[in-house]
């Protein structure tokens, strides 16, 4: 038991954070700042100590419902480094918003909880605890601009959706139980060796569509642009980033909780394929073509990250061939979250107007006032796009090699074209802001040390990442999907 | 690691300009040019020199086709596939390499008089950065470092058309030079896939030497050929080039004329043995190269903007050196490349110098009796004429010739081709003269305040031009025997050397005769036309068709049809006691109807697809 203890050291330390900054926002309700370092030392402490000391083999405990292995300590050690990185970058935000204060901290730091758990989780019930544990926090904090009609509606509706895709969930995880009578993946998985039932592969079905949901998949996607532009904006990259990437590896593991390489599910395993494709196409082709059209720069970045949804279900396919494994959605997610970290925090630096928020005609003629903020967003912009010399180059080449193996050749020649008509709706934001001599916009830009930190070290590591990505590459080949 | 270094030093050189240029923002001061230009250019020269030490070595070794090779380190490592960083220096690649850095060196020299200070220490390190990135793709041993350097040109273009961002019309050139790059590098980037599907290898050696299956190596051949089209300005991606003239006009000598632009003729000699294995690219390869020159040489003569005139003789001059790869012949193509970057850069930059000295007039019917004021800038040019004419003893007329007769007794050459080539050498000659003379001779149509102001060029720009007039004089006769000996003849037979060129010499006369009878006496302003309209139709077909499926997506499907289904389940709800009333714009039941529909849609696929009950 001690042992057990020991393995689980991170999230033990975590837990404990969340407490203390709990405490401390009761006790020290007029100043925001104890809970913030509280906060900030609780994500850094526990990023050390998942990156510390990754385990040699998998460690499954409480009878098997928890995963301590590579990919989970990964996931928890890289959230809360993502989380690190919007305590530093985005406190100004908060102030200026008149929304920063110390509750604020610990539903971030629960969030973080509950993302990692839902990773690591080898046990249905455990992933709905801990979907709920992660999306609680995420309606709460989507709402935090109370007299913001926007924020509220979006908090609304993320609920209700939430709420329903949850049903969605549970539905599905009786069928599960119904059909096999357990509810933990590993014995789910061998009870599908010999082929499975209509009931198991109905439950499946629709676990994995609750997912696709959370992922904000399209035809699912619908949501996204909603809730995106109505959160505050600290807390829309909150959810492009921690809570995408913790979705996205529920998503994989829970898809994987079938034995696709027995015979008897070929048919099965057509379907689900043929859904995962279809999801696929339309989150590009509606993501990529509709970012042209809009005019919200928050909003843009909603449609942005649906298409990038679209890329990552390239490489979910491609994790269906068992050589090529998750690592092209590792590495997608990885530089997807330092990218989309850079784009929002820089994002919060727009002092907006209340009734539009940021919108693209903003950035004209950025360059005259601050040419180094034109070069971050020129960065991620060229990142997004996946351009060479940046890590959303490596990012979208590993996808497409992944997909290629997995022999899904038309969808990867259409992905492709979607990065040309992609790159478009980047570039012309770029063109705006280099505009010399255009009129600056009259929109102001707030200028704050630790979002600059913040946004340096992201763009350092989008170009580092991209000349250089071997030493990524092989790292997280080390990672595997443990059925 | 003399090649190593020789790569690195524009690289340094587009740092100390970049750190140059911030430090003079911080002290809110401009930048001097000069400085800038000295960094800039003698970082470039330094790397000239390297390239020429190294090439001596490399004759020393007498490896010419296996080369000398430096591996940096292991730079990707996913699956089977491992990729080395490193560079190639062969025959191929040092040829390139020696014009990158020697062009290259004039042209920043030229540019240290042509710029002025706003600005310049930005200028010199795209300068610089656009250098860096070249060598890389000529130097690149595999397959992705070419494509780095591929995107990275891309890149530096990018920036250095839309350098003078104030002007909307500049940014706009610039993006659609590099949108219709993209287009073109995802057939690099297919390619490279299968490449890697097929041969295992991404290493160029390695994939020059391996054998296809015809089907693939199609399909290979094709991609690669697509890649080409982009940078190097051929049917159907070849609208871009003449707006890209927006940028300095050093610029459009470096990039847009000697070096960028003949990266297509880089690789497709570099994997001709692969292009080889498939008659059908071949075909395809001369056909639109045959294509592409008749058609731009066209345009050229129906073009008033000096510099459009240079960048359509250029795309048509790259439409010959692709029919040269086509035939089965690349070295004459890359011949050709040498001396047409001799020829079209100091074109480019005389027509600078003109530009210069008129206050940045550009348009050839307000200029008119030049020669006399601009003497240095007039000998140079016609030199520079004499070369793209394919007058003896000029270097444009080995190369070319060269071409002409490769176009027909070459393994795959015709006679279609040679006469489209013969009929694009006739207009090439009148353009030019047309040109030519509407410069420098006749009467003067200046306007009164632009001739006050006419005036020679400074040293730093005219010395570029004596030397790159030199070259074009020279720069052919290194190559000329090299025409005599190619010993792959197939084609239509025999036919000799010295005939084609006594055909080729008549023509170009014959061109040039006519541009002379028209244009010496008569210079009545013509307006611009483009006899194929080719912008409009893309405008038309892919601007109108993106737009379309974007608001087809945005309207139809994003609010069309939402809308309806809203209020569909508005109405549902309604009926059901407006259970969700506090949400506004009642579209989370919409949301909720569209998951419904993706489950039910899912499950049917389920139950009567994979289990086929019902049938």
């Amino acid at each position: 038991m001690m042992a057990d203890l020991e393995m689980l050291r991170p999230w033990i330390f975590l837990a404990s954070g969340i407490l203390l900054t709990l405490l401390i926002s009761v006790i020290r309700t007029e100043s925001k700042r104890p809970a913030q370092i509280s906060a900030l030392l609780t994500v850094l402490g526990t990023a050390i100590f998942s990156f510390k000391s990754p385990p040699s083999e998998a460690v499954f405990l409480f009878s098997g419902a928890l995963e301590v292995s590579s990919l989970s300590l990964f996931a928890l050690g890289g959230m809360s480094v993502l989380a690190a990185m919007f305590i530093l970058g985005t406190g100004h935000y908060l102030t200026r918003e008149k929304i920063h204060i110390s509750d604020y901290y610990h539903l971030l730091l629960i969030l973080v909880l509950g993302g990692s758990v839902l990773v690591a989780s080898r046990n249905l019930l455990l992933s709905f605890i801990a979907l709920e544990v992660m999306s609680l926090p995420a309606y709460t904090l989507v709402g935090f601009r109370r007299n913001d009609s926007r924020s509220n509606e979006a908090a609304l509706k993320y609920f209700i959706l939430g709420g329903a895709m949850g049903a969605v969930f549970l539905l599905g995880s009786s069928f599960i139980f119904g059909a096999t009578g357990t509810l933990d993946l590993s014995a789910v998985f061998t009870e599908s060796k010999g082929g499975t039932s209509l009931l198991l592969q109905l439950g499946h079905l629709l676990v994995v569509l609750a997912f696709l949901f959370k992922v904000a998949a399209a035809p699912l996607h619908f949501w996204k642009p909603d809730v995106y532009e109505g959160a505050p904006t600290p807390v829309t990259g909150i959810m492009a980033t921690i809570i995408t990437s913790a979705s996205f590896l529920g998503l994989i593991r829970l898809i994987h909780m079938i034995d696709f390489s027995s015979p008897g599910t070929v048919g099965y395993l057509e379907l689900m394929k043929s859904a995962l494709r279809v999801a696929a196409i339309a989150s590009l082709v509606v993501g990529s073509s509709v970012m042209i059209t809009q005019r919200s720069l928050k909003r843009m970045l909603a449609y942005s990250s649906i298409t990038h949804t679209g890329y990552l279900l390239l490489g979910v396919l491609g994790a269906f061939d068992e050589k090529v494994g998750i690592t092209s959605v590792l590495v997608y997610l990885l530089g997807y979250c330092v990218m989309s970290t850079g784009a929002f925090v820089l994002l919060t630096l727009a002092k907006a107007p209340a009734d539009t928020g940021t919108e693209l005609i903003d950035l004209t003629g950025l360059i005259k006032r601050s040419p180094f903020l034109t070069f971050l967003w020129t960065v991620f912009f060229f990142s997004m796009a996946g351009m060479p010399f940046t890590v959303g180059f490596f990012t979208k080449y590993s996808v497409f090699m992944a997909s290629l193996g997995g022999g899904e050749t038309v969808l990867v020649i259409l992905a492709a074209i979607c990065t040309v008509v992609g790159a478009y709706a980047y570039l012309r934001a770029i063109a705006l802001m280099t505009m010399r001599d255009a009129a600056p916009a009259a929109g102001d830009w707030e200028f704050s040390p630790g979002s600059q930190i913040v946004a340096i070290v992201a763009a350092g590591f989008v170009l580092f990442l991209g000349i250089i990505p071997n030493a990524m590459i092989q790292y997280l080949k080390g990672i595997p999907l443990i059925h | 690691m003399m090649i190593t270094l020789l790569v690195l030093l524009p690289l340094l050189g587009f740092f100390l300009n970049g750190f140059y240029h911030f430090s003079a923002q911080a002290r809110k001061t401009e930048p001097s040019v000069v400085v800038a230009g000295v960094i800039g250019t003698i970082a470039l020269f330094a790397a000239f020199a390297l390239a020429v030490v190294a090439w001596l070595s490399l004759g020393k070794s007498g490896a010419w086709d296996v080369g000398i090779e430096e591996r940096l380190f292991s730079w990707m490592k996913l699956g089977t596939l491992h990729v080395e960083f490193g560079y190639r220096l062969d025959r191929l690649s040092g040829i390139f390499t020696l014009v990158i850095t020697g062009v290259g060196s004039l042209i920043h020299l030229y540019s240290i008089g042509y710029m002025e200070n706003k600005g310049s220490a930005r200028y010199f390190a795209y300068l610089n950065l656009f250098c860096f990135m070249m060598l890389n793709l000529v130097l690149g041993s595999s397959l992705p470092l070419v494509f780095l350097g591929w995107e990275g040109v891309g890149l530096a273009s990018y920036l250095l058309i839309g350098f003078w961002s104030g002007e909307m019309a500049n940014i706009m050139a610039a993006q659609k030079a590099f949108l219709m790059n993209r287009v073109g590098d995802l057939g690099l980037l297919f390619a490279m896939f299968i490449a890697f599907k097929f041969a295992g290898t991404l290493d160029l050696a390695d994939l020059s030497s391996y054998s296809f299956k015809p089907e693939v190596a199609t399909a290979f051949g094709l991609l690669i050929f697509l890649a080409c089209t982009g940078k190097s300005a051929q049917i159907p991606l070849f609208t871009w080039l003449p707006d890209a003239m927006a940028g300095p006009t050093p610029v459009s000598a470096l990039i847009h004329a000697a070096t960028m632009v003949t990266s297509g003729i880089y690789l497709l000699a570099r994997l001709n043995p692969v292009m080889g294995q498939s008659p059908t690219v071949l075909f395809v390869i001369a056909a639109v190269g045959a294509g592409t020159a008749l058609m731009s040489a066209i345009t050229a003569c129906f073009q008033s903007d000096i510099k459009k005139v240079l960048a359509y003789s250029t795309i048509s001059q790259l439409g010959f050196m692709f029919v040269a790869c086509g035939v089965g012949s690349p070295e004459t193509g890359v011949f050709h490349v040498m001396t047409h970057a001799f020829f079209k850069a100091l074109l480019f930059l005389g027509a600078g110098s003109v530009i210069h000295a008129l206050s940045g007039t550009q348009d050839i019917f307000k200029m008119g009796g030049l020669r006399s004021s601009l003497p240095l800038t007039f000998w140079t040019f016609t030199a520079g004429w004499a070369a793209i004419l394919g007058l003896p003893p000029f270097s444009g007329f080995f190369s070319k010739d060269g071409i002409l007769h490769e176009s027909l007794v070459a393994a795959h050459g015709s006679r279609v081709i040679f006469a489209v080539l013969a009929f694009t050498a006739f207009l090439t000659a009148f353009y030019m003269t047309r040109l030519y003379i509407l410069v420098f001779f006749g009467q003067s149509r200046l306007s009164e305040g632009v001739r006050k102001h006419v005036h020679e060029s400074p040293i730093v720009m005219t010395l570029p031009l004596l030397f790159l007039g030199l070259a074009a004089l020279a720069g052919g006769w290194f190559g000329a025997p090299v025409r005599f000996e190619s010993g792959h003849h197939g084609g239509v037979g025999e036919v000799s050397p010295y005939l084609i060129m006594v055909i080729s010499v008549f023509i170009a006369a014959a061109g040039a005769f006519l541009g002379y009878r028209k244009y010496f006496r008569s210079n009545h302003s013509e307006k611009t036309r483009d006899p194929f309209r080719v912008d409009e139709i893309y405008t038309v077909v892919f601007g109108r068709g993106t737009e379309m499926v974007a608001s087809f997506c945005s309207r139809f499907i994003e609010e069309g049809v939402f809308q309806r289904i809203l209020q569909f389940s508005g109405a549902a709800v309604d009926l059901g006691g407006n259970l969700f009333k506090t949400v506004q714009t009642g579209s989370a039941q919409g949301y909720l109807l569209m998951m419904v529909l993706a489950v039910v849609a899912l499950v049917c696929g389920l139950i009567f697809g994979v289990h086929g009950y019902g049938n």
